[in-house]
């Protein structure tokens, strides 16, 4: 799996592209937390080129919203990780367990990106 | 077309098993459905072998064999681990509240929903488990 990184002003944009198995997944959860420790709890994940997702890489995902949500960066507002662009075989195992519920999810990277 | 392969239940194992599984997609002419279904199947069900059916310190074989023969993917895995039959697993937390919600169970699941057939069988006499799971060609699915 290979994951590319933008940097906006307020949001970091992380493309996933290829196969999160068990053995990328922690890959994924490495980038995450070097944005957290930088303080940057505001991610939106672009998933339009994921081809595959098992539950290694669903526990990356619950895990890294769980802890983005518990930052509470100013008064109103939280941090979040949000998803862009649900390839159809993805959005099948969201909706199978639950995931669709759990996660803000966007068509458009930008409206994910702009809704923070 | 029929392929197969035996690994030890451990990481170097598992990265045995999905460089089989890149092997098999290139191989056999699956179905998107069917291609996924035998990545997932092979690595939660090896996951769930190495973390449960044996014990870290004598991690015993995996064998895995996959066809296509009647149009169907076919995917038999085998080990000798504790007895389990995926059938009894718990159904996992698809509760809504991401506060309260846990993961475990998420990948058997899946396994479960995503085949059309999954077959356990335990001899007690060899102590071998075998896990057949079943996933049609989506023409072929009502």
């Amino acid at each position: 799996m290979d994951v590319s990184h933008k940097k906006f002003n307020r949001v970091d944009l992380l493309t996933l592209e290829g196969r999160m198995d068990a053995a990328s997944a922690p890959q994924l959860k490495q980038h995450i937390d070097a944005l957290f420790e930088q303080g940057r709890y505001r991610i939106v994940l672009d998933l339009a080129k994921l081809d595959y997702i098992a539950s290694p890489g669903l526990r990356v995902l619950i895990e890294a919203r769980k802890r983005a949500r518990d930052r509470k960066l100013t008064d109103i507002e939280g941090g979040d990780v949000r998803i862009a662009n649900l390839p159809p075989r993805i959005k099948e195992v969201f909706d199978l367990t639950g995931f669709t519920s759990l996660f803000e999810i966007y068509n458009d990277t930008l409206d994910a990106v702009g809704s923070f | 077309m029929f392929l197969s392969i035996e690994v030890v239940a451990n990481q170097a194992g598992l990265a045995q098993l999905l460089r089989f599984v890149d092997e098999a997609e290139q191989r056999m002419a699956l179905g998107e459905e069917q291609a996924y279904i035998l990545r997932l199947a092979i690595e939660e069900i090896a996951t769930n072998l190495m973390k449960y059916g044996y014990t870290t310190n004598a991690p015993g074989p995996i064998q895995v064999a996959c066809d296509t023969a009647t149009g169907a993917l076919r995917i038999v895995i085998r080990d000798q681990g504790k007895p389990f039959d995926p059938h009894t697993a718990p159904p996992p937390d698809l509760s809504t509240s991401l506060e309260r919600r846990r993961v475990g169970g998420l990948g058997l699941f899946l396994v479960r929903e995503l085949t059309d057939e999954l077959v356990y069988r335990h001899d007690a006499i060899s102590g071998w488990n075998e896990l057949t799971l079943i996933k049609r060609a989506e023409h072929e699915r009502g």
